[in-house]
């Protein structure tokens, strides 16, 4: 009870300090104790979100607002989500959901009304004034234990051991089968099974995608401020990982560099802003698409790696089945990300695929090295799937690219499903469909991580 | 100096290398691929004057085959070509050289298909086979063949 009054009343502090939302009629507020699905753009019935229920005392809480219904959708109202969680919702946009749910809810208490919420939070202060000053409550969130990963072998280079392996199966199925034995008995993660291999690339995604979010706004910063000399930029990094909440960290992309970069202008630094490295640059891995998330890569392993349970050793059967044919390719995909070493070196010789764990070599043969060695790397192939798919979601699209996601859907291409199509060159509507699916239930999960991985690991 | 003129014919060489050229295909016409800012280009050239030009849109876009086909009571030859893409896979991009403009470069596109496989190509003066894999069977693992056709 206690707790819940904890994240109750951290969610009421917030936004009353921060913003006027609270000071209208709490009577068109609310408490959701369901999830529901809202469409999160105008006019379009295919683009939806998930917004996750009320969960342990950490409050999901909209509000209704009838002067934005749509005129556009007669069956639906507007609503405003304004914290998901227990976490406050930033910027506050207006999405859609049917009259019919939202009534229905209302009546059969998925929704509970709030009718006063500052009355509420005077009833709470009034509760815990002595113990806890105003406006200051930490919320006690469930701590969270990152999955432990077992040693890395001494061995790096697998992917010469098993593109080896799969010249010597007699036939396609033999081949597959050596391949099989060969996971069971070496794989690094021979010991875990699926949902624990889920759980763990859950958490390297997470964990993967905000230092490159992190890394991008500094490295932007830097350069927009002219300050790129190494202590500079230490001193960038210091401010904005201290300065910016989690949720914050996670939300950081090219549209917000700006106002983050001026958070420090403000406090450290002086002289001149150089806004126009703000916009976004296609071949400069720093600048984060908006559209950039974790759940891309995670959906991504999730089509690619599935009938290996995520072993990131996973070498592509179809070099199992090219035996003699004129287009054998040079090398076979590999890892989580299906990277073949054609475009591995493509990616790193043009610059756009910088990797935290090596260098920013340009060099060929030093990338044949990096690309065997990532074959025992997983955050390599995962980062390399996150550097790939914000490449390609602000890179023009091509007539085939668009002609598929036609044949799938009838609405416009969104960016990240440009960047998925693009990724796998397949004509299979099922990858992007996957994708789709995988995204939502991902949008469902909300924060659970173990929710996460259940998205990963379902079938 | 000897060695130097002997890398620099052998890379003029290169970059014209077609990998084909099927039916008729007049002398004068040259197949020229460059790279400008790590994007792929391919162009044809008649008697050294470009009368077509393509430019990938992605650095992992590479060339990998490219050859002039001269189809039966056709006035142009078709430029095919088949491009690495993808984190794995290849893209076949057919071109009717007759339908190129500038102000649009995909105007000239007749055929196009994408495959998470390698692409091999059976190609005559009436069509071209292409043979690649359909989806992955989920229960036996393996892709069943697939041949598709293209006719001008």
């Amino acid at each position: 009870m206690r707790m819940q009054a904890f994240g109750f009343l951290a969610v009421l502090c917030t936004l009353m300090a921060s913003s006027s939302l609270w000071s209208q009629s709490g009577s068109d507020i609310f408490i959701l104790d369901k999830s529901i699905d809202v469409l999160t753009r105008a006019r379009n019935f295919r683009v939806d979100e998930t917004i996750p229920a009320s969960r342990d005392g950490n409050l999901t809480v909209i509000r209704r607002v009838p002067g934005e219904d749509p005129s556009w959708w007669p069956q639906g109202v507007a609503i405003q989500v304004l914290s998901v969680n227990g976490r406050e919702r930033r910027p506050v946009k207006t999405v859609y959901v049917a009259k019919r749910w939202f009534n229905r809810g209302s009546r059969q208490g998925d929704l509970s009304h709030l009718q006063d919420p500052q009355e509420v939070q005077q009833q709470v202060l009034s509760v815990l004034t002595p113990v806890v000053p105003e406006c200051e409550v930490q919320v006690n969130e469930p701590e969270y234990t990152a999955p432990r990963e077992p040693a890395r072998p001494a061995r790096q280079d697998t992917y010469t051991t098993l593109a080896q392996l799969v010249q010597t199966g007699r036939t396609p199925r033999d081949c597959h089968n050596k391949l099989r034995a060969w996971y069971r008995r070496n794989s690094m993660w021979k010991d875990l099974n699926r949902k624990q291999r889920a759980e763990l690339i859950i958490d390297k995604a997470h964990t993967i995608s905000t230092n490159m979010r992190v890394d991008g706004l500094v490295d932007t910063c830097a350069r927009a401020l002219g300050r790129t000399d190494r202590a500079s930029i230490d001193e960038i990094k210091a401010f904005m990982t201290t300065r910016l909440s989690a949720s914050e960290k996670s939300r950081i992309n090219v549209t917000n560099y700006e106002a983050n970069c001026r958070r420090y202008f403000v406090e450290y630094s002086g002289g001149q802003i150089n806004t126009s490295l703000f916009r976004e640059r296609i071949n400069d891995p720093q600048s984060i698409h908006p559209e950039f998330d974790p759940s891309l890569a995670v959906c991504i392993i999730k089509r690619e790696t599935s009938s290996t349970d995520f072993d990131p050793h996973s070498m592509n059967y179809s070099f199992c089945q090219l035996r003699g044919r004129q287009g054998r390719p040079r090398s076979t995909a590999h890892g989580l990300g299906q990277f073949t070493q054609t475009t591995f070196l493509s990616l790193r010789e043009s610059g756009v695929m910088p990797l935290s764990s090596i260098s920013n070599s340009t060099s060929r043969s030093t990338n044949r090295t990096n690309f065997r060695n990532m074959s025992t790397d997983p955050d390599m192939q995962i980062e390399s799937i996150f550097r790939y798919i914000n490449y390609l979601m602000k890179a023009p699209s091509s007539a085939r690219i668009r002609n598929m996601h036609n044949q799938v859907y009838n609405d416009s291409i969104e960016d990240w499903e440009k960047a998925v199509i693009s990724y796998d060159q397949d004509r299979a509507s099922d990858y992007i469909r996957g994708v789709h699916a995988c995204r939502r239930c991902f949008g469902r999960a909300g924060n659970d991580r173990s929710a996460q991985a259940d998205c990963l690991s379902g079938n | 100096m000897k060695v130097l003129l002997l890398i620099a014919t052998f890379y003029a060489n290169f970059a014209f290398a077609e990998n084909f050229r099927v039916g008729n295909v007049a002398p004068d016409l040259r197949i020229e691929q460059t790279s400008h800012e790590f994007l792929d280009q391919v162009e044809v050239k008649k008697d050294g004057k470009s009368i077509f030009s393509y430019k990938a849109d992605l650095v992992t876009q590479k060339l990998l085959q490219k050859g002039l086909v001269q189809f039966k009571d056709k006035k142009q030859p078709h430029l095919v070509t088949v491009w690495t893409g993808g984190a794995h896979g290849q893209e076949l991009i057919i071109f009717d050289l007759s339908k190129f403009d500038k102000s649009n470069k995909e105007a000239a596109i007749a055929y196009l298909y994408g495959s998470a496989w390698t692409i091999d190509l059976d190609i005559n003066q009436e069509q071209i086979k292409i043979k690649g894999k359909g989806e992955i069977d989920k229960d036996n693992e393996v892709a069943p063949d697939q041949t598709l056709t293209f006719k001008p």
